[in-house]
């Protein structure tokens, strides 16, 4: 099951960009793997660009985080 | 050439992949797999820009996989030698289980194996469409080729995805052991979702079998902001909108050409895929030769060793036929033309040409060359072209010359309906693997261009429909915003403007692209080597085999190139010489009067309508100023009304100084024999050529290229080159400067509207015949023309109201009389069958047979009599007053019994007894017309008649429909249009008709100037609405609105005895209606 929530986040990353940290409030999780990583291209006709999607394991769960233009929010949470 | 030695050292590598010393190394990277436009709606960019930005990118190679063809390698190899890349030949092959294959060719071979396979795809059923290749035809194919293991669509990612491990490794190794040493798995940089776990498992697989990676993007587009035209190209392809989630559409940017640095970011982890494309480069060999003839050997008679022997010995055996005597003057010219050819080493292609026409007279195929090939004696005397290149002068230059060593352009039309017999020969003659017809592409252009892009960007259907259907015809893809400001029709959506812009940017990136493949009317590709050595094959939808490059890359691959097209009018001359024998009159066109004064009088009145390239309203007008009284006029008229010289203000100093109302003068003495028959005037091609040699001592190809720049307009900075060429030579001639420069200006003046008269002489020839069959055979004629429609400039009712004009009367579509095709009865045409809509020809013919037995009684025994006959047909013939022989006054009783009739006919129940009881009351055969009938109303209303009789047959044969308005028009100040016709010049005259044929052609000031004909139930009657007009009020032609038409107008007299509506007011009929209270009586 998963959770669509598309909440603001701050995400530290690496040099490649890759999530490394996840501050979402008071609570801070930490990337332990990095399951998938894509882009999608957006409503490109309504001047959305593209984003990149990372799909990660932290020691709170998996997250699909979104990052727009260097706006980061997670998109899914998984249970 | 060693691609690997590319690899080069940069400072300060910022992935940190294959790091050196402190120096990253970059790995050489090359595009193994791309899609070009020739993807069809899969494919974002040009071939020049995926090319030019691979050169950009310092590649040293690009390879080019579309979809199941190699259409764009000509492209390719073209583009890649401009660029100085080394092209790679290749396709992405759809397998029968849908899944996609990667394959290259490595040698030449590899390339005729992979054509092959391409070729074998398309033989499947409904492989036009859906090309599909068994796996069974890739087991069998021999060596050189290299395969690649597909992009997300290949069998073996999917199993993958699927997690299926060990079919995936049996796959694999399947695919090892069938191309050993040639297969590599395939990493794709797509940035998919899942992307990266498969690339880890294809990396596992490739290390656990020894199957070597190879890094590729699946490129669709240049740059990554090309990635919105892609998705609409894909959106299109997949009939949905942008709104519309589908699987198959671009989930990212990221299929586009990169460099190696993002090929690094995207595949550092397996750096020996990044080295594998370069690797796959190296080994695989340029396939195709650009420019190196492929001629066919012309087969020799037994005995004969030497073609060009044997072409001389059929010239001069031609020359004697056709002129009799030979003068020395003619022999020289025949030898010099002769030597050219054979130094060219076109020997051949003459022989190949001369023996498919003399094919095609042994048959009474009727023929005729046109183009620049009439511009060669050898051609005339060899019956290639009915026009004396040797008495009227023309130059042989502007044909072939040895300086331009380009491939002549030989083209024959023939009888449309006999062309195909005229194929077969060819593909009997020199072997099916060496024949096949030549695709064309029809590109993106505004108006579809509108539709397809508007509704994959979801825009509503209403606003995309009026949108395009005003848009003119002839608008680019790349020019649509400014006709939103230029175009008075289009006013109404400029308030659309921003919603609308992100369509024109589109439309504008993909003007060109090909949208669909056809195939060309008649070009036909002849080759040496076997055509796989070349190119792939495919189906048409006619089921004929073609190549699917067009004309341009068959030349540029090197194939001789033929064109037999067929044109209609050829088969109208054929029909009424038919038609004249029918009526037990001998007509043979080759032997009509040479310059028949009643023919030249009727074209010099303006009633050419019929007549071909003379009809249209432009040239009735310069007919009737030019009073034409020879063929040279003919060839003049073809020339001048043209977008060039019309633009180019040419028509009117040539009237003046044909009618002697100006001086005819020369820049130079040397001019006069070059421009004597044009009264002064530069108005062809040919005549450049022999300024450009005479004044400056040009050589032929010197002079040859001049015509090309001057035609072309394509350069400036060309033009400036070539033209102080001229002047430095002109000098050294002798020639006073200011005189260079004065003619150079002459003949500048006469850039862009380049016509080559052989050509204009062709077509003349023919324009003389037909005029001569409208002046002497007008029955036989129409009735010609009316079985080849859709045919020439007017639609059916048009001719039949000239063909009335002329005496001739029009008889109904009747089921007791007419025949397939419109035939002549006493003089008069009687329509045919062929002009019903949707009717087809075995049911035609069934009714002939059947009332050739016996005669029909009624409808009900038709219908009892011919089962061919359907429901609708049946209705069709009813409507269109095809009964009316059989039932007079009685359609819409007829329509009433249709159905009982035809369900009793499906029960089986319906006898030649139940006939009276079932037609009883219908006025029968026997009845006078005007007899009494016991049907109240059993008739339609004359305005419903004309209605169905204009949609069904295009022509209104119970009356004219403005007939039905003429008393209230005539209240409302309408003239009919014979009125208007006999008004003084200058009379202002209001006058209503459908307007037909409304037209914008290019002008010399670049302003609009509408031309249209109105017809009404008295005559026909050309308007012309100029720009102020045509901005306030005659935007309205160009709209659905605009069919039928008043005009205030004043006639002008100016043409001669041939006037016209200068128009000041365009009325819709709706508009005028209402103001002023019109009602059909």
């Amino acid at each position: 099951m998963t959770r669509v929530v598309r909440r603001p986040v701050t995400v530290r990353t690496d040099a490649h960009g890759a999530p490394v940290c996840i501050v979402d409030g008071k609570a801070v999780h930490t990337v332990r793997t990095v399951i998938d990583h894509w882009r999608e291209l957006g409503a490109w006709w309504e001047g959305e660009t593209e984003f990149q999607l990372w799909r990660v394991e932290t020691d709170a769960g998996v997250f699909d985080l979104e990052c727009a233009e260097g706006a980061w929010r997670v998109y899914r949470v998984w249970d | 050439m060693c691609l690997i030695s590319n690899a080069r050292k940069v400072p300060g590598g910022c992935t940190g992949f294959g790091i050196d010393g402190g120096i990253a190394v970059r790995h050489p990277f090359v595009h193994l797999h791309c899609h070009s436009p020739f993807s069809f709606l899969d494919g974002a960019s040009s071939v020049e820009t995926l090319v030019a930005q691979a050169a950009a990118l310092e590649m040293p190679a690009l390879a080019i996989t579309d979809h199941d063809t190699v259409a764009a390698l000509p492209q390719l190899h073209h583009w890649a030698t401009v660029y100085g890349i080394k092209p790679l030949s290749g396709a992405e092959v759809t397998m029968e289980d849908g899944s996609h294959l990667t394959i290259l060719a490595e040698t030449r071979m590899g390339y005729r194996t992979l054509c092959e396979l391409l070729t074998k795809a398309r033989a499947g059923p409904d492989g036009r469409r859906q090309p599909k290749l068994p796996w069974a035809e890739l087991w069998r194919a021999g060596p050189g080729l290299v395969v690649l293991s597909g992009c997300r669509r290949g069998r073996l990612v999917q199993h993958l995805r699927r997690r299926e491990w060990a079919w995936a490794r049996e796959w694999a190794e399947r695919l090892r052991d069938a191309f050993p040493g040639a297969f590599y798995l395939e990493l794709q940089g797509d940035a998919y979702p899942g992307w990266l776990s498969i690339n880890a498992k294809l990396a596992e697989l490739g290390q656990t079998l020894g199957i070597p990676l190879v890094a590729t993007s699946d490129v669709h587009y240049a740059r990554p902001e090309q990635a919105a035209v892609h998705d609409i190209l894909s959106c299109i392809r997949l009939r949905c909108d942008v709104h519309t989630p589908h699987p198959e559409r671009p989930l990212n940017a990221a299929r586009w050409l990169h460099g190696v640095e993002e090929a690094e970011q995207r595949w550092g982890a397996w750096p020996q895929a990044l080295e594998n494309t370069a690797r796959i480069a190296e080994r695989c060999e340029v396939v195709l030769d650009l420019g190196r003839p492929q001629f066919p050997a012309f087969e020799l008679p037994p005995g004969v060793t030497d073609a060009a022997a044997y072409l001389r010995e059929l010239t001069f055996a031609g020359a004697r036929e056709r002129y009799g005597r030979l003068t020395p003057a003619l022999t020289a010219r025949l030898e010099h033309e002769l030597a050219v050819i054979e130094a060219l080493g076109y020997a051949d292609y003459f022989l190949m040409v001369w023996d498919i026409v003399q094919f095609a007279r042994r048959r009474g195929i009727r023929c005729a060359g046109r183009g620049s090939a009439a511009d060669s004696a050898v051609a005339y005397c060899l019956y290639l072209t009915d026009v004396d290149a040797a008495g009227r002068g023309l130059l042989f230059e502007r044909f072939m010359s040895l300086e331009r060593a380009e491939m002549p352009d030989i083209d024959i039309d023939f009888d449309h309906r006999r062309r195909d017999e005229v194929m077969a020969y060819v593909y009997r003659r020199y072997g099916e693997r060496h024949v096949a017809r030549i695709a064309t592409y029809q590109t993106f252009r505004g108006r579809s261009a509108v539709r397809e892009v508007g509704a994959a960007l979801g825009l509503p259907d209403a606003l995309l429909d009026g949108l395009a259907k005003r848009i003119p015809w002839s608008a680019h893809a790349d020019g649509l915003e400014e006709l939103l400001d230029r175009v008075p029709e289009l006013r109404v959506y400029a308030s659309y403007r921003d919603r609308l812009r992100l369509l024109w940017k589109i439309a504008a990136d993909i003007a060109g692209f090909p949208r669909h493949l056809g195939m060309h009317v008649g070009g036909v590709v002849v080759s040496r080597r076997p055509l796989f050595e070349i190119t792939c094959l495919q189906p048409s939808a006619k089921g004929d085999w073609m190549t699917p490059f067009d004309k341009e890359d068959v030349e540029r691959v090197g194939c001789v190139k033929l064109d037999l097209l067929s044109l209609r009018t050829l088969g109208a001359m054929e029909d009424a010489v038919r038609l004249a024998e029918r009526a037990g009159r001998r007509l043979d066109l080759d032997r009509i009067p040479a310059e028949d004064p009643e023919t030249y009088r009727m074209l010099g009145r303006g009633e050419s309508v019929g007549v071909f390239q003379l009809e249209s309203p432009a040239q009735r007008v310069l007919q009737s100023r030019l009073k034409p009284d020879k063929l040279e006029d003919l060839v003049a008229s073809v020339a001048l009304i043209r977008p060039g010289p019309v633009q180019g203000n040419m028509v009117e100093p040539f009237l003046a100084r044909r009618r002697g109302e100006q001086p005819v003068t020369y820049l130079h003495p040397k001019l006069a024999p070059i421009l004597e028959k044009t009264y002064g005037v530069v108005l062809f091609q040919e005549q450049v050529i022999e300024i450009a040699t005479a004044i400056a001592n040009f050589t032929p190809g010197e002079a040859d290229r001049l015509r090309r720049v001057m035609s072309r307009v394509r350069s400036l900075r060309e033009m400036d080159e070539i033209g102080r060429e001229f002047l430095r030579k002109a000098e050294e001639a002798g020639v006073a400067p200011d005189v260079a420069q004065a003619v150079f200006a002459c003949i500048r003046a006469y850039a862009g509207y380049g016509f080559c008269e052989a050509h204009a002489a062709a077509f003349a020839s023919t324009a003389y015949k037909t005029a001569y069959l409208v002046r002497h055979h007008p029955a036989e004629f129409f009735a010609a023309i009316l079985n080849q429609y859709p045919m020439g400039y007017y639609p059916v009712h048009v001719l039949c109201a000239e063909a009335r004009r002329r005496g001739v009367e029009v008889r109904r579509l009747d089921v007791t009389c007419s025949e397939w095709d419109c035939t002549v009865e006493n003089g008069a045409i009687r329509l045919g069958f062929r002009l019903l809509k949707g009717m087809r020809e075995p049911v035609a013919r069934a009714i002939e047979r059947e009332r050739a037995r016996v005669p029909f009684s009624s409808l009900h025994d038709l219908l009892q009599r011919v089962p061919e006959v359907d429901a609708l047909t049946a209705e069709r013939l009813v409507r269109s007053g095809a009964a009316d022989a059989l039932h007079p006054h009685a359609r819409r009783a007829l329509l009433w019994s249709l159905p009982v009739w035809l369900a009793d006919r499906q029960r089986g129940g319906i006898t030649a007894a139940d006939g009276p009881r079932l037609t009883a009351g219908l006025p029968a055969l026997a009845e006078a017309a005007d007899a009494p009938s016991p049907w109240t109303d059993a008739d339609l209303p004359l305005n419903v008649k004309l209605a169905d009789e204009y949609a069904l047959l295009g022509v209104g044969l119970s009356g004219h429909l403005l007939s039905l308005w003429r008393p209230a028009l005539a209240q409302a100040g309408c003239r009919t249009l014979r009125e208007a016709l006999r008004a003084a010049d200058g009379e202002r005259v209001r006058v209503a008709g459908i307007a037909v044929r409304p037209h914008r052609p290019p002008t010399r000031s670049g302003r609009t100037v509408v031309f249209v004909t109105l017809e009404d139930e008295t005559a026909l009657l050309d308007a012309v609405v100029f720009e102020q007009v045509y901005r306030a009020s005659g935007a309205v032609l160009f709209t659905p609105s605009g069919r039928w038409v008043v005009m205030d107008g004043v006639i002008d007299r100016r043409a001669g005895d041939y006037p016209q509506l200068r128009v000041e007011r365009v009325w819709s009929w709706t508009q005028f209606c209402r103001f002023h209270g019109v009602r059909v009586s």
